[in-house]
């Protein structure tokens, strides 16, 4: 057992605290749920209107109904309470995200994962090319495309225009770039969009730095210290 | 009859909450795929059945560990790798090496498809492999799993992984070549 | 290929050799038959809640290797700390690093006693630079968007805030809340789409290599 001298609490006892307050919180909060997959409904939106809250519920029952996973709808709706938001502004995000999730299973097919489902529809938000994570789901070659996927669309949301962004990922990843290749290329590149360099440049920019060609591939070899390149 | 395109991780849960029938979507959706790796595996269609069929039992059974991080296929093919290894070693007691001779004689059977002769030394230059080579050049270009997936499905290393499906390329490869019938 | 070479006869094998039997139905049926007689399965406990809110963590396995995408928020100097208040030494994971934990990780206060669950969870490391706040929570989906359960704690004689959580794989948006009405982004973590309220979110991808 590992002793923390730190004045804060620590230890099984508060976290099992913490865990008993939420539980009884959110218990207090939460009206019946009529449906729920399995042990543990999740909370109800807690300051959210009735009818705000009978209209997720039914999108997320559509959503279940399609196959879809309804965690993400489900907690996207209590944001938006903790938020403070009105209750028809949270329908209607949550209505947007259902529609994205449907639009990434159809990219990403059956077999992806609630994590990969998730990602992509962040990155169809972002205005990622659904064509686009097919690409990158096939040249991943099986891996999972969660970090890529929201590689992907952070460097979009940053400004580096999504074609290219795409097609670099997909390259890469057909390479068999790391998680943690892909992790550190897009902290460089955030870091030279803050220090300046326009973003529509910032990624092919970042690349020529690291001893890459725009599309990913290897160029030249690496001087000793620097970055390290894809497999 | 569930719809037919829940995830796989819905499918899953629809079956611990009490719908058995939904475990015919993971049915459907991967039978063939894991047919496709026993009957390599194993050297013959009727072992590779019993394999698949004892490999969806299994998983069925165990339904309640699969976590949603996982891809579904991965951890699927970690109950079908291990049992056809089993069924290996219960043949190799019984019988001997692999002896594909009876899909040999269905094939000469079958009417020849454009590619046969291809295809069937292809099936030869496989089958000739050693096992563990086998497995690894199966998941690895057939089956598109990457090499982490591969570490957990047959326990052994990454580099171990890698240096088995490049020497079943180069084996492949060179038997492969030397085929009249690769035009 | 994934590999990295085409080779043309490889690759004429690889397209033979993955055309798919396609499956006999008289076999899927005997399946399905086999299935309906045998009990339901039991479902391993991991309801929603104490899926998000459980915070007992378990020895990992000895092969189980966890790689963890980390928003670590913070300029350069920062002084991370490490759950028993330690300092982290020279050579601390910089923002935006991945963390590679071993089958070696060590129990924390937070697991003391708990019993072994079977699943795999990470600690997590999130921090802030915010001198003038006077609470900082850490807030998103793995809480319940709760704004009180999970505050951050103040590195003495610094404006770093920092806090650890044990996550389980998956992809989670999440945001700082200062002074209970000032939402920020992680500033080195990756960035979720517009969160639809106006503000913004940042994403943690805690990956499982297996």
């Amino acid at each position: 057992m590992r002793r923390s001298p730190r004045p804060a609490p620590s230890g099984a006892t508060a976290a099992a605290r913490r865990r008993r307050a939420v539980a009884i919180a959110l218990a207090l909060l939460l009206p019946a749920i009529a449906r729920a997959q399995g042990a543990g409904a999740p909370p109800a939106p807690p300051a959210l209107d009735p009818a705000a809250r009978a209209a997720v519920e039914r999108i997320v029952d559509s959503a279940r109904a399609a196959g879809l996973p309804t965690e993400p709808l489900e907690l996207k709706a209590v944001e938006g309470a903790a938020k403070g938001a009105a209750g028809p502004r949270v329908v209607e995000v949550v209505r947007a995200l259902a529609a994205a999730l449907r639009a990434s299973r159809a990219a990403l097919g059956p077999g992806a994962t609630a994590a990969e489902l998730t990602a992509g529809a962040g990155a169809i938000q972002a205005g990622v090319d659904p064509a686009a994570m097919r690409r990158l789901q096939s040249a991943a070659g099986g891996r999972p495309v969660t970090v890529p996927l929201v590689v992907l669309a952070d460097l979009v949301a940053r400004g580096v225009p999504a074609p290219g962004a795409s097609s670099v990922l997909v390259r890469l990843a057909r390479s068999g770039a790391s998680d943690e290749v892909l992790t550190r290329l897009r902290a460089d590149v955030v870091r030279d969009i803050t220090a300046g360099v326009p973003a529509a440049t910032a990624l092919s920019g970042r690349l020529r730095a690291d001893g890459l060609a725009p599309d990913g591939a290897p160029t030249a070899p690496r001087a000793p210290g620097t970055s390290t390149p894809p497999r | 009859m569930p719809a037919p395109d829940l995830t796989d991780a819905q499918a899953v849960a629809r079956v611990l909450d009490g719908d058995r029938d939904a475990f015919r979507v993971l049915a459907d959706r991967h039978y063939a795929r894991c047919l496709r790796y026993a009957r390599r595996a194993l050297g013959n269609r009727l072992d590779a059945e019993d394999a698949v069929q004892e490999t969806f039992l299994r998983a069925y059974d165990a339904l309640g560990r699969y976590e949603e991080r996982q891809r579904f296929t991965a951890w699927l093919f970690r109950i079908l790798v291990n049992e056809c290894r089993a069924a290996a070693a219960r043949r190799g007691r019984r019988d001997g090496p692999l002896a594909p001779d009876g899909d040999a004689i269905e094939q000469a059977a079958a009417p020849a498809a454009p590619d046969a002769g291809w295809r069937d030394a292809v099936e030869r230059a496989v089958a000739a492999l050693e096992p563990l080579l086998r497995e690894a050049f199966l998941l690895r270009y057939v089956e598109d799993l990457g090499y982490a997936e591969m570490q957990a499905i047959t326990g052994a290393g990454t580099s171990a992984l890698k240096m088995r499906v490049k020497r079943a390329c180069d084996a492949l490869r060179a038997r492969l070549e030397e085929e009249p019938s690769n035009v | 290929m994934s590999d990295g070479t085409v080779d043309p006869v490889l690759e004429r094998a690889r397209r033979a050799l993955r055309q798919e039997e396609p499956a006999d139905p008289a076999r899927v049926d005997a399946l399905m038959r086999g299935v309906r007689a045998r009990p339901l399965p039991r479902r391993a406990p991991t309801g929603w809640l104490r899926r998000r809110l459980d915070v007992s963590i378990t020895p990992l396995a000895a092969a189980a290797l966890l790689l963890v995408v980390v928003g670590v928020g913070g300029m350069a100097g920062v002084a991370a700390h490490r759950l028993d208040g330690a300092p982290r030494g020279e050579g601390a994971p910089v923002a935006g690093t991945v963390f590679q934990r071993t089958a070696q990780a060590a129990p924390t206060a937070a697991n003391a006693g708990a019993p072994p669950s079977g699943d795999a969870v990470v600690l997590v490391h999130f921090a802030m630079v915010a001198p003038d706040a006077r609470q900082v929570a850490l807030v998103g989906d793995f809480n319940g968007w709760s704004p009180t359960v999970t505050p951050l704690r103040r590195a003495p004689s610094s404006g770093a805030w920092w806090v650890e959580v044990p996550l389980r794989a998956g992809r989670y948006t999440y945001a700082f809340l200062l002074d209970g009405r000032l939402w920020v982004p992680d500033p080195a973590a990756p960035l979720a789409p517009e969160d639809g309220f106006g503000r913004r979110n940042s994403v943690v991808v805690v990956a499982s290599a297996s």
